[in-house]
């Protein structure tokens, strides 16, 4: 979700500012929300199973979790469908933004809609409803996999800079070759 | 942890290979990339601000 909300924020910075810094942020940032998402479904089943006594339910919470997780895939696959980088950047920050409605649902879903999945537990106006012993390590590793994410984001946009320069520098070894002939 | 093993120890198996795969796969990619900028620059393609200036 956080990953979402990066990339909804960087699509206002291609549609806005047309900032070419913030469709770099975007592209870069999809790969890794559909593996953080894809982590989140599958350790969530796991945990489901002996919780709840199933893998899964098509319940709203995880429902919309799934979507995000589709979302994902469909943001990659529509970016790297098009050759206009331009055109891909504006296009997909666009479907970025439609899709920006399911963050409120996810975190919403449990209180709107009777599901199997339990209500809110850590972020409650009356405080977590969770045991400190569970909760002390799940804040623990809340914040790793956050500085995990932000390490690997700056990766990923420092590898999506450098594609594009040696695009852009094929394209000029191109245009070069060309005038010679 | 009896019962529950396979679940406890799937989780972390599971975490382990995703966030292992997407960080292996982040490196290499910039590893790629930049073999591909070296390649460029060993054939005197270069960017405009890196260029010597008097070579243009």
């Amino acid at each position: 979700m956080m990953c979402y909300t990066i990339m909804s924020i960087s699509a206002i910075g291609t549609l806005v500012w047309r900032h070419p810094l913030a469709d770099v942020a975007a592209k870069a940032a999809a790969p890794l929300g559909a593996a953080f998402t894809l982590l989140a479904l599958v350790t969530g089943s796991l945990w489901g199973k002996p919780m709840w006594g199933t893998w899964w339910v098509w319940d709203a919470r995880l429902t919309s979790v799934f979507i995000l997780f589709l979302m994902y895939l469909g943001l990659i696959a529509l970016n790297r469908a098009m050759d206009e980088p331009s055109k891909a950047a504006r296009v997909t920050a666009i479907l970025i933004l439609v899709g920006f409605v399911n963050i409120p649902i996810i975190k919403f879903s449990v209180d709107w809609w009777n599901t199997l999945h339990q209500s809110a537990s850590v972020l409650r106006l009356d405080g977590p409803a969770i045991d400190p012993e569970f909760l002390r390590p799940l804040l623990v590793m809340a914040i790793a996999f956050t500085l995990l994410f932000f390490t690997l984001h700056l990766m990923a946009m420092r590898n999506e800079i450098w594609r594009r320069r040696i695009a852009s520098q094929r394209r000029m070894a191109a245009r070069m070759a060309n005038r010679e002939e | 942890m009896g019962s529950y093993a396979f679940y406890v120890y799937g989780s972390y198996g599971f975490a382990a290979l995703v966030t292992l795969a997407v960080t292996l796969w982040t490196w290499a990619d910039g590893r790629a990339r930049q073999k591909e900028l070296a390649a460029l620059e060993a054939a005197g393609i270069r960017r405009r601000s890196a260029r010597p200036k008097d070579a243009e």
